[in-house]
């Protein structure tokens, strides 16, 4: 006679055998390396989890946001008074925009660290880079779209970049489609646009790391070296590595929760034109610095810079080791470009705002 | 060796100071009156308040004057001088042709703790904690000798 744990492992079992049947979710389970379990190999799923979480909350968003000028601010007020959980859902589309911030440079820290843009997989490495681009682009976009003085400031930076760019900004100034205001343009390149975007490159992203396999473990031997490892054999397998990325995130999702209605994001003043009195959201301070010193031509300059050397990246170090001993020179390089990204958002933290444009 | 070094860190030094100086040159000159009249509003709002700034844009949309309603900026400059900086916003909207009550309306929009933190708190903390049970179960596992 069946006792009931038994009756109710075999009705588990039968119903994984049928989803596993119509769904195919077993070939998941193939072999990954046994250090793609911690937490800095999770990241990038982390990050995914966080873009669902933001796709969510965005979706909820759309409804009630009216993206024309003069409906803006009260569609915003709306949202975070009247609307059904439109509070909770503003704050937690704040909150997981930040913390997909943070998981991104954190992800790409740590292949940057342990090599894992070398030969085979630069191409994933310049995806990569497209990725962080889209994100860099979603948080602009979103900055603008609550329209107070903060993200008009920031507006007023994007169309300014855009003439200096001459025929290449075309499309970001107000002239390309002069019967439509800037912002409802600029509401279709966030909903629209950039998620397009986004799902094309991380497409390409998961099928390289499918063809590559993960990285080796840089830090396994002072002679660690790039190859692939998938068909490696391991205790590890894929559908185990997104139990763990699953679990991180119920951690983040946790956290997210919590802030979303203790630690709200605010909204500024209705914004004022001919004024410069915000400072940018973190990820943009370095720059802010940068521009302080440089103007706002130079920051370009200075942005194209920054992404041109994390493209040269797996063109500079072509050595096949992995360990960061081995790579030292480079490491100290990039090291201290990332010390003074840092550096430089702290200065800017404290420092009095300035003028940039006009 | 050294000499070019030297003329590097002078190239270097001389883009640095003619960015910022060209970063901070002043382009009040290219406003009209009704933008400097606009941006008062924004000094006058910003948390700390810039009235300096704010006495100084009057000034210039004042000597200006085209397309605005001089007499009106005119009592905004008295008001920010005898100290009542809460009716210079309206006043400016007047006086460049815009709705005085918008302007009132442009305050930040108050948001306050969240009605159900409690119950933000309690499901934050069952997500934390089933995230890390699930995470040290799997390690336990894991680790030589265990389940």
């Amino acid at each position: 006679m069946a006792t009931g744990s038994s009756r109710h492992n075999t009705a588990r079992h039968s119903l994984w055998d049928v989803l596993d049947e119509r769904l195919g979710i077993s070939a998941l389970r193939y072999d990954v390396p046994e250090h793609a379990q911690g937490l800095g190999y999770s990241l990038g799923g982390v990050s995914l989890v966080g873009f669902v979480i933001l796709v969510i909350s965005g979706i909820w968003l759309a409804q009630f946001y009216d993206p024309m000028p003069e409906h803006v601010r009260n569609s915003m007020a709306s949202i975070l008074g009247e609307v059904s959980a439109g509070f909770f859902m503003r704050n937690l589309h704040y909150w997981a925009a930040n913390a997909v911030m943070l998981t991104v440079l954190l992800h790409l820290l740590r292949v940057l660290f342990t090599g894992a843009y070398k030969r085979p997989r630069e191409a994933n490495w310049l995806v990569g880079v497209g990725l962080l681009a889209v994100t860099v682009g979603f948080i602009l976009t979103g900055t603008i779209l609550k329209w107070d003085q903060e993200g008009f400031e920031a507006l007023e930076h994007n169309l300014e970049a855009a003439e200096l760019m001459g025929g290449l900004g075309t499309w970001f100034s107000p002239q390309f489609a002069e019967r439509i205001p800037i912002l409802a343009r600029t509401f279709t390149a966030h909903v629209s646009v950039l998620p397009a975007l986004l799902v094309v490159l991380l497409a390409l992203h998961f099928l390289l790391i499918k063809l590559h396999g993960l990285a080796p473990n840089a830090l396994a031997d002072r002679d660690a070296r790039t190859r692939k490892t998938s068909g490696e054999s391991s205790h590890a397998n894929f559908l185990e590595h997104l139990g763990v990325i699953g679990l991180y995130s119920l951690v983040g999702l946790g956290v997210l929760v919590f802030l979303s209605v203790a630690v709200p994001a605010q909204l500024g003043p209705a914004p004022v034109e001919g004024v410069e009195l915000t400072k940018p959201w973190w990820p943009f301070l370095s720059l802010f610095a940068l521009e302080n010193w440089v103007g706002l031509r130079g920051l370009l300059w200075v942005g194209i810079l920054l992404f041109g050397l994390l493209a040269l990246v797996p063109f500079v170090d072509r050595s096949p080791y992995l360990h960061p001993a081995r790579r030292l020179g480079f490491l100290t390089f990039y090291g201290l470009l990332v010390l003074a990204v840092i550096a430089l958002g702290l200065y800017a933290k404290f420092a009095p705002g300035a003028r940039h444009l006009g | 060796m050294q000499r070019s070094f030297k003329i590097w860190s002078l190239a270097v030094l001389i883009g640095l100071l003619g960015g910022l100086a060209l970063a901070d040159s002043p382009d009040e000159a290219k406003m009209d009156a009704k933008t400097l009249a606009r941006s008062v509003i924004g000094f006058v709002q910003a948390e700390p308040p810039n009235l300096e700034m704010a006495q100084d844009r009057l000034k210039d949309a004042i000597e200006k004057g085209e397309g605005v309603d001089v007499k009106v900026l005119e009592l905004a400059r008295q008001a920010l001088e005898v100290g009542v900086p809460q009716a210079v916003p309206p006043l400016v909207a007047k006086a460049v042709g815009d709705d005085p009550a918008q302007v009132v309306g442009g305050k930040p929009v108050e948001v306050k703790l969240g009605p159900g933190i409690y119950w933000a708190f309690a499901i934050g903390l069952l997500l934390v904690f089933l995230g890390a049970y699930g995470l040290a179960r799997r390690s336990v596992a894991r680790a030589p000798g265990g389940g």
